[in-house]
């Protein structure tokens, strides 16, 4: 985990290595130049370099070759030296601008300036990225630093400050089509650019920022042997932290505002240039910058040869090649990483039975709130119902139109009810097996194996029945959390076989964005009509009727068996050796229970697709509420599913109303701060 | 990273949908009992052509629901004012062809992809116009409140399915011969065009059409093939498409500016941009591939009006020949 520093630095090796990625660099370069859509080839700039070239190879190299490898070179140095500082200050591998929901900060701030219609110079838009750059790791450091500073805890917070800003960020996309046009696009980063005036302004701050780094060398690499010692040292780790934070962000959110949020380069190069034996941090910054930058242009160069853009109707963003290639990494170093939880079993602790109410006034607030949403949901929406009108159609006696109008969203909000229940008891099932309360199935990559196979049917079986997709999104989901579990049970670990909780949603997070990306490229490659995949993927009630009811008969039941099963799903949390001595076939138990939440979870994702955080929501604040018994937790955790998503459904309809907002991007708006909250509360605990 | 998290966000999937699909059976939630309101047992006096088989009326409708842009436009220049229409403002910015404007009092029905379903039964109506390609989710509800007429736009070729399915709606409406007369607007303007171009010594000329934009400060340019509508509405003049790129359903490539080397030397370069941006004056002017294409240097780059809509109906073609002519002055 802590970098550790040897006391010699070996100048040999230091050398070599600065030397090889030097080479490495220059062969990139030069490869990225010769590419493009115009067919100038490296031949052609060559001979422009001695002179004797044409001009429009002249025009060509300087009107778009020269500012998309400068661009990359920018970016590529901006995410090296910012992610080395990252994981510096925090002594953490995993610790990057995008894994500290910097990137998004930025982006949700550039987003947000083009929602609002001004239009800015690189140099103000480069600073609106970095007031968000600021805030989101601002968020980060305030939900972390009062307490233990866990690697773990450090990137459950950034991760769920980053999925804030992209909440946000998505919802202003769909608020404003035209305003934030092409951002959906620039959302996974291309180095496309137009002229030098950007990427050599946005350069110029880049370069500032990345020559008061090394200043930070040496009380950096003292912070690695923690932060007492440094002390000790005379650091003022007080000031380098936030110092290191600073320059961090003003880089990256250059970054983010010359080529959108690219992912991972931050992360890996670090993490390289270490596995190569640098450890210095005055050696590490300019050699992860030179790597980083090498990163980039290749992984651009092989988006560019993989979909030659003369050929293609559009380019792979550079940001799609860099996730497909740093989720696996991520995956491999978050196995390896410790994070502190493994023993308490949690990374959110649930808190102490205090002040439990009685079950039954519990459930009955519940079932009122339940009650009360529904009838709100009922009430509100394009068409005018007075109160009275939905009581008399509700008796039977309305006239046609209310009745007409009730029609559409009586089934509506009966499927947000049985759907929002049944991810509850899903997020319970799943939770009680891996014995963590983050693994809701949303949150360890099951939504992007889900994504992935259905993606496949509809490339490769068009003509698939509609069924076909629930059905390969189940076998993508499930072996998405096989291979999630699998790595994330990490080196053998004395036969312990319980489950790292905070690894197993790191290692979901690295699962996710490569099959994401993978979806991206079949998304771009292919250019056809995915609009039925993705109105499944986004997790939406529109327009569903009683049919969709069908989908959830299953899980309903289950969800009901589960609750008369609440023995066995109880010792499940008792770890490994008390159950089996009281003669629990522990293995069957976890299988049965995991079916379980498997049917639950794919029932409700056939009718209503991927609604996020209520699996995760629901449960703890039954927890909370009713205790751990789940004879008790499961019903209550169903009951506040289903408030949760009836009310964000309505919601959704009654905003922006003609317009709806997907019951998907609500939950994840109420869902994110939720998880801060929780995360924030559990320290002072 | 950013994908992730979006995979985060809309997260909470399943973790086997195969069981549910097992245990449901034939239950989908898409193919039980299609009740078509207007459309009992397949008798009517009119009988429409659409993407999803035959739809028969009683007679001409009189409400009509469209819930996308060019169906919206294709109506009012039919002579029928919609009862209500998906994405008013949407459409007020984009299609700006002569006579093709709405009427206030047309109802706004919500976004085009998810329209509010009670607000289209609260209009009851007896025809909607739907784009097939947007009807995944909706379509069963839609024909609950009324017939459905779903079209296709992208079909090849695109002109003639735009003409297509314009005539079906006008069956569908009763406007059979208004129907007749606008297609002919659309011919006699192109042979007008036609002919005005020849006596400027121009006929035949060569063009590359195209749409641009900036996202992010960098431009981002469509280039229009053959297979996109309006080229084939400018072809029928006489005028000959210059760019030859691989292109989308819609019939476009997307390029940077390096892609643009590849427009074809004597062909001149007709655009639309909004004015407020507007790639070809505003990003690209000072880029030195720009500054160096034959077009940009001999003079042959020409804007159209930026309200002109290039994926739009029968006005909208008629716009795009006049628009052109003027930017030809011919």
């Amino acid at each position: 985990m802590t970098a550790s520093v040897p006391v010699l630095s070996r100048r040999p090796r230091a050398l070599l290595v600065g030397g090889g990625l030097s080479l490495v660099l220059c062969l990139v370069g030069v490869v990225h130049l010769g590419l493009g859509a115009s067919g100038v080839g490296i031949g052609d700039i060559a001979r422009v370099l001695v002179g004797s070239g044409d001009q429009n190879t002249e025009d060509v190299l300087l009107g778009a070759r020269l500012p998309r490898t400068l661009t990359g070179l920018v970016v590529g140095v901006a995410l090296g030296v910012s992610g080395v500082l990252i994981q510096g200050a925090t002594r953490n591998p995993l610790a990057a601008p995008d894994t500290l929901g910097v990137n998004a900060g930025a982006y949700f701030a550039v987003v947000l300036v083009a929602f609002t219609g001004a239009d800015l110079g690189p140099i103000p838009s480069g600073g609106a990225a970095f007031l968000g750059g600021l805030v989101a790791i601002g968020l980060v450091y305030l939900l972390t630093s009062g307490g233990v500073l866990t690697p773990g805890r450090v990137l459950l917070a950034g991760a769920t400050v980053a999925l804030a800003g992209t909440s946000a960020a998505e919802l202003m996309q769909i608020l404003d089509v035209q305003a934030t046009r092409g951002l959906f696009f620039w959302g996974n980063g291309t180095l496309m650019q137009s002229g030098l005036e950007r990427p050599l302004t946005l350069g110029a701050l880049v370069l500032f920022g990345a020559l008061l780094a090394p200043l930070l060398a040496r009380p950096l690499d003292l912070m690695g042997l923690g932060d007492e010692t440094a002390q000790a040292m005379g650091v003022r780790v007080e000031r380098i932290r936030p110092a290191a934070f600073l320059i961090a962000v003003l880089l990256s959110a250059s970054a983010v505002s010359l080529a959108g949020p690219i992912g991972f380069v931050g992360l890996i190069a670090p993490v390289m240039v270490r596995q190569l034996g640098v450890r210095k941090h005055a050696l590490l910054i300019p050699l992860a910058a030179v790597l980083s930058a090498a990163l980039v242009l290749t992984a651009d160069a092989a988006a560019q040869l993989t979909l030659p853009p003369s050929a293609g109707y559009a380019e792979i963003p550079v940001g799609v090649v860099t996730a497909l290639i740093g989720g696996p990494v991520f995956m491999a170093l978050a196995r390896r990483v410790s994070t502190g939880d493994a023993d308490s079993g949690a990374a959110v602790t649930v808190a102490g039975q205090r002040h439990l109410p009685a079950y039954t006034v519990a459930i009955g607030a519940g079932l009122v709130a339940l009650a009360a949403a529904m009838a709100i949901g009922l009430r509100i929406g394009d068409v005018h119902i007075s109160w009275g009108q939905l009581g008399t159609a509700l008796f039977g006696s309305g006239d046609p139109m209310t009745e007409a109008v009730l029609s559409y969203r009586l089934p509506r909000i009966l499927v947000a009810a049985l759907a929002g229940a049944c991810l509850a008891v899903a997020g319970s099932a799943v939770q009680a097996v891996v014995r963590n309360p983050l693994a809701e199935p949303g949150l360890v990559g099951v939504t992007g194996g889900a994504s992935v196979a259905a993606m496949l049917v509809i490339l490769v079986v068009p003509s698939a029945p509609a069924v076909a997709l629930p059905f390969a999104a189940g076998i993508g989901g499930v072996l998405m959390l096989s291979l999630v579990v699998l790595v994330a049970r990490g080196p053998k670990s004395g036969g312990r076989s319980g489950l790292d909780p905070t690894r197993v949603v790191l290692v979901g997070l690295g699962a996710g964005a490569t099959a994401m990306a993978l979806v991206n490229i079949m998304v771009v490659g292919a250019q056809m009509n995915i609009s039925a995949a993705l109105t499944w993927l986004n997790g939406s009630t529109y327009g569903r009727d009683y049919t969709a009811l069908n989908w959830l008969v299953l899980p309903a039941v289950v969800a009901v068996l589960l609750v008369f099963a609440s023995r066995p799903v109880n010792m499940l949390a008792l770890g490994d050796e008390l159950p089996r001595a009281l003669g629990l076939r522990l293995g069957r138990v976890r299988l049965l229970v995991l079916g379980a939440g498997a049917v639950l979870a794919s029932g409700t994702a056939a009718a209503v697709g991927a609604i996020g955080f209520v699996g995760l929501v629901a449960p703890h604040l039954a927890r909370r509420l009713v205790g751990n018994s789940a004879a008790r937790m499961v019903p209550m955790a169903a009951v506040l599913g289903a408030v949760l998503v009836v009310s964000s459904d309505a919601l959704g309809r009654w905003l922006i109303a003609p317009t709806e907002i997907p019951v998907g991007i609500v939950t994840s708006l109420i869902g994110a701060p939720y998880l801060v909250w929780l995360l924030r509360r559990n320290q002072d605990a | 990273m950013h994908r992730m998290l979006r995979a985060l966000a809309t997260g909470g999937t399943a973790v086997a949908l195969m069981l549910a699909a097992v245990g449901c059976g034939g239950g989908t939630a898409g193919d039980a009992g299609d009740e078509s309101g207007g459309d009992k047992s397949g008798k009517g006096k009119i009988a429409i052509d659409t993407e999803r088989g035959t739809v028969h009326l009683d007679k001409p409708a009189k409400k009509v629901v469209a819930l996308e842009w060019t169906y919206t436009e294709e109506l009012v220049a039919l002579g029928v004012t919609p009862v209500g229409s998906a994405d008013n403002k949407g459409y007020g910015t984009w299609i700006t062809a002569k006579g093709a404007e709405l009427p206030k009092q047309v109802t706004d029905v919500g976004d085009r992809n998810e329209p509010s379903l009670e607000k289209i039964r609260a209009l009851r109506p007896d025809l909607i116009v739907i784009d097939d390609d947007r009807s995944k989710s909706n379509l069963k509800q839609l024909k609950s409140i009324a017939p459905v007429a779903s079209f296709k736009y992208t079909t090849k070729p695109q002109l003639e399915t735009m003409k297509h399915n314009f005539t079906e709606l006008a069956k569908a409406v009763g406007k059979e011969d208004k129907a007749k007369e606008v297609i002919g607007q659309i011919d006699t303007k192109a042979a007008d065009l036609k002919s005005r171009l020849a006596k400027a010594d121009k006929a035949g000329l060569k063009y590359a059409l195209a749409q641009g934009f900036t996202a992010n400060g960098t431009a981002s340019i469509r280039m229009l093939t053959d297979d996109a509508f309006a080229p084939q509405v400018l072809n029928l003049a006489g005028l000959k498409n210059g760019w030859k790129g691989k292109s989308d359903v819609w019939g476009m490539t997307t390029v940077g500016v390096e892609g643009l080397t590849k427009v074809e030397k004597d062909s001149t370069f007709l655009y639309v941009a909004s004015e407020a941006d507007n790639p070809f004056t505003g990003d690209l002017a000072g880029n030195p591939v720009w500054k160096n294409l034959s077009f940009v240097k001999q003079d042959r780059t020409r804007a159209l009006d930026p309200g002109t809509w290039l994926f739009g109906g029968p006005l909208s073609a008629v716009q795009i020949l006049d628009e052109t002519g003027k930017a030809l002055k011919v």
